[in-house]
């Protein structure tokens, strides 16, 4: 497999399920096993210029768990604060050994500029609105596990052979979401439907690059025929013009709400990529309750990162996974 | 006449007159006149041993007018990106004679002292035959606030005024610049963008800036400010130029525009009639310019509007940057890119389409489009003599081999800058020879000084 990870798109169905059974074979295995003891001469260079909690611990917990040295630092930190380029700081962390780099940025090209000016791994861990593509490597693990647990048998569904039966809803704010392109371009690689829901100067006004089965301002035109439904964060930060809808009316017409789920198949279940606004966009009785899948994805993010990079720096988990 | 100087026959090459092509042998004599165009020349009418005389064989070579480039970047003036120099050899060798520079310097140039330093940094520079002209900015600093001193400028010999980079946005300051200009024969010619660049997208607005999540400019930026153009300009006798348009709707405004007898004329650049705005899938800022690739379809209703001649102009919009500059991340990269020295190769290749081409003579219609948009045309527009060869008057030609395949490397590159879309792609035809002012500049595609 390429050793870049930028796009869901640049990978085939194959390459991406070999990566989730990887990941399910990390979370099943004993972490102490000596091939994790050799890493710790593979330095990993975690570069956030974006602000980042999750995403960034959850890439630090992973390297770790792999016994790779991580170094990390977020643009405050940084010359790149000085004005050194990204291009100055990439070369030069080349030049001091690291041997794969894991880019967070709010520029959508700066992730595709260093794997041109670098010859070793670069990781995406979110560019601008672009790509969120270990993000949705997550949801995906998190998804084929609740089929594996039997929660859509009474929807069709009992393996994830049949993801393709799957009709994913995505809600809210999918403008400006990397989650959602990264989601949508996973799904069209399994064949699964995916509709969009949001107000509609959050809903994309072209095509969006993956195939769209439905989209739609109103929530009651799927509800019913949605076994995933996955909330957004509406990323204020991202509005170029004032937000149109006022909150109320947002959770009353796009949140998780019960009376929503009232609507929905009973074996509906919630994911939200975090981090959520409770109460406006999902409610906190449905975030805490059995349909809700959220915490489960943050869980999954960390096996799913480490996929990502044993396969970007060569680690032989196949090797265990034979043993 | 030194004993070296020779006389110089280009045999076997093409001239191309309004409906077809002529077989054309062309004797230069040592001090650049041209002494002889007939089908095929007879040496020793003129009393010259063919040691006399440099043969050069351009068989199936078309021999063109040389170029003239009515909008191109040359920086120099507080910008480290071109020089006079470079920006003049880069020009050279994509067979242009007389090039436009643009005002957006830094400063401006929008007054008599600098229009006229510029001037003279051109005097200075080896300005190897080709004629720069100084363009002056519509308003003070292109702040689109105040109007510059026309009459000033006008009576310093310039007879091309925009804010190039930037539109006149206020309707009340155009409508001034409009009166102003009417009656002086001089060009007032406009960006179209309704926006300030800071209110810019990165890419065009549509599917592929969708996907990319990158922020869109409208289309409408360009047509809603050409709309109120044509109203400002109906009915006055002012020369309005519409700098290089990018959409379908631009060029149907413009047809009926020109229909309805409006005093109109417009311009396309070589990278709007070949690339779209699925090279940006790629993130590279090189291929973000300004205004955006569009759609494939606006790239069709372009070259067809070419060939139909309601676009007047192929210009080159030639902008260099830095590599610094365009290793910043997209979203803050200026906006430009390279055009001199590919604008005949990337517009021909474009007319070509996917057309299998084996001999000129399959290109004849191609060829004559682009001869009247990079040369007749705005020799007309802008008033310059030339386009046509004549006995007893010195040489100015170019030498093009259509079929010629090229692939453009960084070290091909003749500008201070290397921002060039077409790095490592193939494209048909190259400017093999050039002459201005009696003098080979071009020698079989290199610079001879």
């Amino acid at each position: 497999m390429r050793h870049n990870f930028i796009d869901i798109e640049d990978f085939s169905a194959h390459e991406l399920s070999e990566l989730a059974v990887r990941a399910e074979f990390l979370k099943n295995t004993d972490l102490s096993s000596p091939i994790f003891m050799e890493n710790k001469n593979k330095i990993l260079a975690l570069i956030f210029l974006e602000n980042s909690t999750r995403t960034r611990i959850s890439f630090e917990i992973a390297a770790k768990k792999l016994g790779l040295t991580v170094i990390g630092f977020d643009s405050e930190k940084s010359s790149l604060e000085k004005g050194e380029s990204i291009k100055d700081t990439v070369l030069t962390l080349k030049a001091l050994g690291v041997n794969a780099i894991v880019l967070r940025a709010s520029s959508a090209s700066s992730i595709n500029q260093v794997a041109k000016w670098i010859q070793i791994p670069v990781i995406n861990a979110g560019n601008a609105m672009r790509s969120h593509p270990t993000q949705a490597i997550g949801d995906f693990i998190t998804i084929r596990e609740a089929i594996k647990d039997r929660k859509f048998v009474d929807a069709g569904i009992a393996s994830p052979d049949e993801f393709s039966k799957l009709k994913i809803g995505i809600v809210g704010d999918i403008i400006h979401s990397r989650v959602a392109r990264s989601l949508g371009e996973l799904f069209e690689k399994f064949g699964a439907s995916t509709y969009l829901i949001g107000p509609r100067e959050l809903l994309p006004r072209y095509d969006i690059g993956f195939p769209v089965k439905m989209i739609t301002d109103d929530f009651g035109d799927c509800i019913q025929d949605l076994d995933i439904i996955i909330a957004l964060r509406i990323q204020l930060e991202r509005l170029r013009e004032p937000f149109l809808v006022n909150p109320i009316n947002y959770r009353d017409r796009y949140g998780i709400t019960k009376s929503l789920m009232a609507d929905a198949k009973p074996t509906a279940l919630v994911m939200h990529p975090g981090p959520q606004v409770r109460d406006l966009e999902i409610d906190s009785d449905i975030v805490d309750s059995d349909c809700s899948l959220i915490l489960k994805q943050v869980e999954n993010s960390i096996y799913a990162r480490m996929a990502v990079l044993s396969t970007a720096l060569n680690i032989d988990i196949e090797g265990v996974m034979r043993k | 006449m030194t004993i070296s100087a020779k006389a110089l026959l280009l045999k076997g090459g093409w001239t191309l007159d309004d409906s077809e092509f002529k077989k054309t042998d062309v004797l230069i004599d040592p001090d650049g006149i041209v002494i002889a165009l007939e089908d095929e020349v007879d040496l020793s009418r003129f009393n010259l041993q063919s040691t006399q005389v440099e043969i050069f064989n351009v068989q199936n070579l078309l021999i063109a007018p040389p170029f003239v480039d009515m909008h191109c970047h040359l920086r120099a003036i507080g910008l480290i990106s071109e020089t006079f120099n470079s920006g003049i050899r880069a020009a050279v060798k994509g067979g242009f004679g007389h090039l436009v520079a643009m005002p957006n310097t830094e400063p401006a140039m929008d007054d008599v002292k600098i229009v006229d330093l510029a001037r003279q940094m051109i005097g200075q520079s080896t300005n190897l035959g080709v004629e720069v002209e100084i363009s002056s900015a519509i308003t003070l600093g292109r702040r689109g606030e105040v109007v510059v001193d026309f009459e000033a400028l006008i009576a310093d010999n310039v007879k091309y005024f925009t804010d190039d980079g930037s539109g006149v946005i206020d309707d009340t300051l155009m409508l001034k610049a409009i009166e102003l200009l009417e009656n002086t024969g001089c060009i007032l010619a406009q960006h179209l963008q309704g926006v300030t660049v800071g209110e810019l997208g990165v890419m065009n607005l549509g599917d592929t800036s969708t996907k990319l999540g990158l922020p869109g400019i409208d289309k409408n930026a360009e047509v809603t400010m050409l709309k109120r153009d044509i109203d400002l300009i109906a009915n006055r006798s002012v020369r309005y130029h519409a700098m290089h348009i990018s959409v379908s709707e631009s060029v149907e405004i413009i047809k009926h525009a020109k229909e309805a007898g409006v005093n109109i004329t417009c311009e396309v650049t070589p990278h709007h009639l070949l690339l779209d705005e699925t090279e940006l899938l790629t993130l590279d800022p090189n291929f973000k310019v300004n205004p955006p690739l569009r759609t494939k379809t606006d790239v069709r209703s372009l070259r067809e509007a070419l060939s139909e001649g309601i676009i007047d102009v192929i210009a080159t919009d030639h902008a260099p940057h830095r590599s610094a500059q365009k290793e910043l991340p997209i979203e803050v990269a200026p906006f430009g890119m390279l055009g001199l020295q590919s604008a005949f190769s990337a517009a021909f290749t474009s007319l070509i389409s996917d057309r299998r081409v084996e001999t000129i003579a399959d290109c004849k219609s191609e060829l004559q489009t682009i001869v009247k948009a990079m040369s007749l045309n705005p020799r007309k527009i802008l008033g310059i003599k030339g386009g046509i060869l004549k006995i007893n008057e010195k040489a100015n030609l170019i030498v093009i081999d259509p079929l010629k395949r090229t692939i453009q490397t960084e070290n091909d590159i003749e500008s201070q800058s290397i921002n060039s879309p077409y790095l490592n792609r193939p494209l048909y035809g190259s400017i093999e020879h050039v002459f201005l002012n009696g003098n080979q500049i071009v020698t079989e595609k290199k610079l001879t000084k």
